[in-house]
């Protein structure tokens, strides 16, 4: 049977998971390494939702990898992994609201998770107006009109 | 409460470095915060023929040691001397560099002695709307080289593409068609400009079907050697052609189009079956319904 990690979540909520699963967390493998686990790992800054969703994100990917072994003479002749269906799966997991996939992100940049950390950023601001970006994440603007418009001025180029 | 700003600068710079050029000036102006942690190349440019610019593998490393949140608009390549076969590899990594940086509009002008084939990371930019693939016939390499589009990756996606230009290009159908899959890859495409294309193991069924193209000019695009030639570009404004043509058109859809200037040449064989007496060319064969717009030497419909 394979080692089980336990992880406190900011409620002191308890989540059992694999071993293999808390190793795609770089900061988690470190400290597993250096075998200071013992008791589970307080997460102070990660609720249970961002922490249930980590998992999620975890569990999938090292599902993903085994099953990528196990067929690894399976590339196409364009040298690419069929990794087309967790692609599609990344893609559904970020579809939430804004405010847990910024928990996710935090979590990621936390755990230090490369993939979930990129997948985040990718989608935290794709595809958005100015005016988007402020009104969702709050922005200040800083600038007065003239130093706004200055900096539009600069780059020009981009309001065409 | 404004969480986003108060992030680590390097998950700041990591969000940048996903966006495009144009999303990245978007973030740059939403506090001054932002602005100062990333740069945005306006253009990037190597140019051979300019004498201050050094030598071209300095270029690449220059390019290549920027920070990765370093967007880029756009980034223009022209080598008009013959470029070494060697540096090729040079070029590839220049260029996969660049492809990552948001870019929106690539000019590759390029002097090419031996074919050259792009880089997989070229078929699967997300952010690139504008692309000129220029290959030059440098002295004493008169034909048959060039870009060569052979085989495309299974991924092939250019969601931004809008206009495309390719001069001196070689398609070499070794697993399917790779003109079709390039096209297909494109779903957004307005203006398509073909000068100079060499086919290789054609497998192109003839049918040249762009729902979103609105300006078409071909030159020296070698249709003559499809006997029939499908057009299905509904949303065609615009068609300049100065080419041999085909024997026949199957289908010409063209409903739309306001402007034409065509340039039409005949092969050896076309001259018995087809006499211009009136000035005017039938392509009227035996299916062939289609409206007479593109008929005229030179037409304004």
């Amino acid at each position: 049977m394979s080692k089980k990690i336990i992880f406190e979540s900011s409620e002191g909520e308890s989540f059992e998971v694999d071993e293999a699963v808390a190793l795609e967390c770089q900061t988690i493998k470190n400290m597993i390494e250096d075998d200071c686990t013992d008791g589970g790992i307080p997460l102070a800054n990660v609720n249970s939702a961002t922490l249930t969703k980590v998992i999620d994100y975890c569990k999938k990917h090292v599902e993903a990898a085994a099953a990528a072994e196990a067929n690894a003479g399976d590339k196409d002749i364009y040298g690419a992994n069929k990794d087309i269906e967790l692609k599609t799966w990344d893609e559904e997991f970020v579809k939430v609201d804004q405010p847990l996939l910024f928990d996710l992100m935090l979590a990621a940049n936390f755990l230090i998770i490369p993939g979930l950390l990129d997948l985040t950023c990718k989608t935290m601001m794709r595809g958005k107006t100015v005016l988007q970006i402020r009104e969702i994440f709050h922005i200040k603007k800083d600038y007065t009109d003239a130093e706004e418009a200055e900096v539009r001025k600069e780059n020009a180029w981009a309001f065409e | 409460m404004d969480r986003i700003s108060n992030l680590p600068k390097e998950v700041i710079r990591r969000i940048v470095s996903f966006l495009s050029a144009k999303e990245a000036v978007f973030t740059s102006i939403l506090s001054k915060k932002w602005q100062n942690l990333f740069t945005i190349i306006p253009k990037l440019q190597f140019d051979d023929t300019d004498e201050i610019q050094g030598s071209f593998s300095d270029f690449v490393d220059g390019v290549i040691s920027l920070p990765s949140s370093t967007r880029v608009n756009k980034f223009y390549l022209r080598c008009r001397d013959r470029v070494d076969p060697a540096q090729y590899d040079l070029i590839n990594r220049c260029l996969c560099d660049v492809l990552k940086r948001g870019i929106l509009d690539l000019k590759l002008d390029i002097g090419i002695g031996r074919h050259y084939y792009l880089p997989f990371e070229f078929f699967t930019c997300k952010t690139v709307v504008k692309v000129e693939l220029e290959g030059r016939y440098a002295a004493g390499f008169s034909y048959g080289k060039g870009f060569v589009v052979d085989v495309l990756p299974e991924n092939a996606f250019l969601p931004a593409l809008d206009t495309l230009t390719l001069s001196v290009i070689q398609f070499n159908d070794l697993r399917g068609c790779a003109f079709k899959k390039l096209l297909s890859a494109c779903p957004v495409l307005k203006e398509l400009t073909i000068f100079g294309m060499r086919w290789q193991r054609p497998k192109w069924s003839g049918k040249l079907c762009i729902p979103t193209l609105q300006r078409l000019i071909i030159q020296d695009f070698h249709p003559s050697q499809f006997t029939r030639v499908t057009l299905d570009t509904p949303s065609l404004t615009y068609f300049e052609c100065s080419d041999a043509m085909p024997d026949e058109y199957s289908i010409v859809n063209l409903d739309f189009l306001v402007e034409a200037k065509l340039h039409l040449m005949f092969t050896d064989g076309q001259y018995q079956y087809y006499i211009p007496y009136d000035g005017s060319v039938s392509h009227d064969h035996n299916n062939s319904s289609s409206n007479n717009k593109s008929d005229k030497g030179v037409g304004k419909c």
